[in-house]
């Protein structure tokens, strides 16, 4: 490369992405990463194990293509171009790969499940053991039954942990797999040589007279967890991305092709860029394009998020999966398989599930050094016990593996995968989908959450608020919620008949306050017939006739134009307005008879999910480019901490900042449209309702379904979670932090010399027998503690015990329960 | 520089420093004693369900080889074991069973069943002397212990 930096030519690099075959754990990710990092001429690398994605920009004329595939080759990948491979053939490949670890699971369990709980029992409860029975007169070593079903699960199980601690040793590297294949390898060699050679034959028994313990229970129990630990991790990494893949299902199967004038039916995957489509109403749209003929109203909701229909005419783009309602519609397709929307929509969130948890990270950097500590530790103690203090080569060998089979760390490693597999997996099953362990973490620090409210606190649809009626004497007024419950119990009342007849004479308009007051008319079951002359006064509201006698709905321009007297409302006019209403006139044979407020209204959870995260100490935020009366109308009617009113969609982000500026981790919450830069700003990003690409993209969780009490569930699981892995952490490491100078025989150095008890041991061991009663048990029980040794197979045990307290300890996540709302 | 090259270097620096420590440089103090050939043939038994060493004291010379016949009674296994010599053995249920050992130290150390069995298992201590077992007086007070409480259990059982 120092060539390159002095040549005057700019290097030209080519970007290429790859998809990457053979990968079976994460550490084959960072390798690959940090071996082509390494080469001349590439510039960045970026795998990713979830993804299996290979992205690379490199220099050819440095470094040709060949060579790149050439290192995958020999790190035992294969690297194939990006095309060569559909979603189809990914999911076999993925549901086989389940298929093979489960087969493992299933296969390490059945063989194992016996010696672990004789094992466990054994040692738990000091049961009369029993290693040999007599078959007649033939004596059997049950040992030999255990070897047999412990042969497979270390090495045929085990298979995958050799795999990847042989390819991190390929590359110089230390993972988890490193210990988890040392530590096993050391307890199951130290049975098998143990068994054999110490009771077997006796010639060689004086020379192993101290390894004649086998312990198969540890290796056998440490291979069956760590394979389901990564069963799991598998199965709950599939189901988030099958969830994902359920939105290429949107995608029709079938497209109808024009060519030469004839409609032809093809298969959608077949549609080529450039080819002409027909979409008939009421079906599909194949694959993005562009409109060349017709018109329609598109349901774009699945992509885009948005509620409403959006019309679309000739030279407007057509999304793939969005459904067209009524126009038939000729296109051009632009983009076709894995370049559609949907397509990029599913990646990207495979791609973030890819990214590790920090915490994991941490385990990985740990062990990272964490193994050739231990090596060295190990070696330390060996050489310690055999030449310094001269014990005899058993006794110091027994230190030594002790110390690497306590070492394992499979308890650090399944800390974090089983806990967020969990997590996530509980999560996906209420319709939250985290993307991966990161999110989880951010969740769990929130201290504020922002909310945008059109849309998210909203419907972000007008609806009727309030009906006044005049004119009848009785003004009468009331909420909207009681006054629709009146409404249904008595249907003539006034302000029935002015809803009726603003129903009425708005049932043509397709104003969306218009419709508003049709619908409202339509739920309180009103009848609403067909009016004459009906006619539209753009910008001021409509006007019919209905039973010879004119209808006029609309503004206050509309009645002081038609010189209408609105004086008489005006007080209760006012009082909407400053609750940030619309308010229309209802005016019947030119006489106002009453008026209509219309509000955008809070979605059905909002005000129980701002409760619950005010019951959490989060302090609320209310992000809203809606005018400082509407904003806070809603931010008082739900009690909300902070309104930020006249906010530009582009200023969203800005303010996120200057909240994160004062010291608060802030959650905001929006459903995309226009949201997401402040998604992306925020400390956790939570895409509401299905959301657009761009929210599936920046969004860290997802909520599929458009329940703001969601939000709640999130935080409140990820809390658990993060709970749960630090637990584990703790217990882990404390473990392996107290165990590994143990077994290396530390206490010894200070307890022990020339192998008798230290002077002040036997000391206070003669102070404890003064104790009356039960002192000397008190000094036996100290003298023997402090002469022990951790022998292996102890270690061993309590490894797998460990391993098991882990497992147990996240699979307790499962019986979370979602957190319970005032409104539930 | 790799990471595992390192470690074989440094295992390699380790196990050569040992070497020249033990054979240059080590204190004659620490030195362990010379085997002297002679072997001390002993006839043991595990008492059936009194988990109790016959004999639970064994006396030896310095440097003498000791040749255990451990004869166990019980129907279930038992586990000889003396962790500062690295002695740890198996017993058969109503099998015999050879131990053979060296001690390299002068002292008194406890021998101790090293397989779970039951009631009696953590009191199932004995006692081995090298040399006169007075010049170090480093003796665990285990046997009035052991003995008391495996006593206890024998008048509780009916067998």
């Amino acid at each position: 490369m120092t060539k390159g930096v002095f040549m005057k030519e700019k290097p030209q690099f080519t970007q290429k992405l790859y998809r990457i075959q053979g990968m079976h754990c994460a550490s084959c990710a960072v390798l690959i990463n940090t071996v082509l990092q390494k080469q001349k001429g590439v510039e960045s690398v970026n795998a990713s194990f979830g993804a299996e994605k290979l992205s690379i920009s490199f220099d050819p004329n440095v470094i040709p293509e060949e060579k790149v595939l050439g290192f995958g080759k020999s790190l035992g990948y294969s690297f194939v171009s990006e095309e060569s491979r559909t979603e189809d053939e990914f999911k076999k490949e993925r549901d086989a790969h389940i298929r093979e670890l489960r087969n493992r699971t299933i296969v390490s369990f059945l063989l194992s499940s016996p010696i672990i709980a004789y094992y466990m029992a054994v040692h738990m409860f000091n049961l009369k053991h029993v290693h040999a029975i007599m078959v007649g007169s033939l004596f059997i070593d049950l040992n030999w039954i255990y070897l047999l079903m412990t042969i497979p699960v270390q090495f045929w199980v085990g298979w995958i942990f050799y795999r990847s601690a042989w390819t991190a040793f390929k590359v110089g590297s230390t993972s988890m797999d490193t210990l988890v294949v040392l530590g096993t390898s050391a307890a199951f060699f130290y049975s098998l040589i143990g068994f054999l050679f110490s009771t077997t034959y006796g010639k060689l028994q004086t020379l192993w007279i101290g390894l004649d313990h086998p312990f198969w229970e540890s290796s056998a129990a440490l291979m069956s967890f760590l394979i389901m630990g990564r069963f799991l991790e598998a199965v709950s990494r599939g189901k988030v991305s099958e969830a994902v893949s359920k939105l290429l299902q949107l995608a029709p199967e079938k497209a109808i092709l024009l060519k030469n004038g004839e409609e032809k039916e093809i298969l959608a995957s077949d549609l080529k860029k450039d080819d002409i489509f027909i979409v008939k109403p009421g079906s599909k749209i194949p694959t993005d394009g562009i409109i060349i003929k017709g018109e329609s109203a598109l349901d774009e909701k699945i992509v885009t998020g948005e509620s409403m229909p959006v019309n679309k005419k000739v030279n407007d783009e057509v999304i793939g999966g969005t459904v067209n309602s009524y126009g038939l519609l000729h296109c051009k397709a632009t983009k076709v398989g894995s370049e559609t929307l949907l397509h990029q929509i599913v990646r990207m969130v495979r791609e973030a599930q890819a990214t590790r948890a920090p915490l994991q990270r941490v385990a990985d950097w740990i062990s990272e050094r964490f193994v050739p500590t231990v090596i060295v530790l190990s070696l330390i103690s060996f050489n310690y016990w055999y030449f310094i203090k001269a014990d005899g080569f058993t006794p110091s060998l027994l230190f030594m593996v002790a110390a690497l089979i306590i070492s394992c760390p499979c308890a650090l490693g399944l800390a974090t995968p089983i806990a967020t597999m969990v997590g996530t997996a509980k999560g996906a099953e209420s319709g939250i989908l985290i993307k991966g362990g990161e999110a989880l973490e951010k969740a769990h620090k929130i201290t504020a959450v922002a909310f945008d409210k059109t849309g998210t606190l909203t419907k972000g649809e007008p609806a009727v608020t309030d009906v006044i009626a005049i004119n009848s004497s009785v003004i009468a007024r009331s909420e909207a919620t009681k006054q629709s419950h009146e409404i249904a119990t008595g249907s003539s009342s006034p302000r029935n008949d002015i809803l009726r007849l603003a129903a009425v004479a708005e049932r043509g308009s397709e104003h969306p306050l218009a419709q508003a007051v049709v619908k409202k008319a339509k739920e309180l079951n009103l009848e609403v017939p067909e009016p004459e002359n009906f006619k539209t006064i753009s910008g001021m509201g409509v006007s019919s006739d209905y039973k010879g006698k004119q209808i006029m709905v609309g503004n206050q321009l509309f009645m002081e134009k038609e010189s209408i007297n609105i004086n008489e409302i005006a007080s209760e006019v006012n009082r909407l307005r400053a609750e940030a209403k619309t308010v229309v006139y209802v005016a019947y044979d030119k006489k106002v008879i009453g008026c209509v407020a219309l509000a955008d209204t809070l979605k059905k959870h909002s005000i129980a999910a701002i409760n619950a995260l005010k019951k959490r100490k989060k302090e609320i935020i209310m992000i809203t480019g809606d005018n400082e009366q509407t904003a806070h109308a809603i931010g008082k009617q739900l009690g909300i901490d902070k309104v930020y009113a006249n906010v530009l969609p582009e200023k969203k982000e800005e303010l996120i900042e200057s909240i994160k500026k004062e010291g608060k981790v802030v959650a905001f919450v929006g459903d995309g449209i226009n949201d997401s830069p402040a998604l992306a700003k925020s400390d956790l990003g939570i895409a509401v309702g299905s959301g657009t690409d761009v929210a599936i993209e920046t969004g860290e969780i997802i909520l599929v379904r458009d329940d703001l009490r969601d939000v709640v569930t999130a935080i409140d699981l990820s809390q658990k979670t993060i709970y749960k892995i630090w637990q584990n952490f703790f217990w882990a490491f404390v473990y392996n932090i107290v165990a590994i100078p143990i077994a290396a025989g530390l206490h010894l150095v200070f307890t022990r010399h020339s192998g008798i008890p230290a002077g002040w041991v036997t000391y206070l061991g003669d102070v404890y027998s003064l104790i009356p009663v039960i002192g000397n048990e008190v000094s036996s029980i100290w003298l023997n503690l402090s002469q022990s040794a951790l022998r292996p197979e102890i270690a061993g045990f309590a490894m797998a015990f460990s391993s098991v307290s882990v497992v147990l300890n996240s699979l307790l996540l499962r019986l979370y329960k979602k957190p319970k709302f005032a409104d539930s | 520089m790799n990471k595992y090259l390192g470690l074989a270097l440094f295992s390699v620096f380790l196990l050569a420093s040992g070497f020249i420590y033990q054979a240059y440089y080590r204190p004659a103090s620490i030195e362990r004693i010379k085997s002297t050939g002679k072997a001390v043939f002993i006839n043991m038994r595990v008492i059936k369900n009194h988990w109790k060493w016959d004999p639970d004291t064994i006396k030896v010379k310095p440097g003498d080889k000791i040749v255990l016949n451990i004869y166990n009674e019980d129907t279930y296994d038992h586990g000889f074991a003396i962790d500062v010599f690295g002695v740890n053995r198996r017993l058969f249920p109503q099998t015999t069973t050879v131990v053979e050992f060296t001690p390299s130290l002068v002292g008194k150390f406890n021998f101790y069943c090293s397989v779970p069995c039951g009631e009696g298992h953590y009191d199932q201590i004995g006692t081995l002397i090298v040399g006169d077992g007075h010049v170090r007086s480093g003796i665990y007070p285990n046997k009035n212990f052991a003995c008391s409480t495996t006593n206890k259990m024998v008048h509780s059982m009916s067998f």
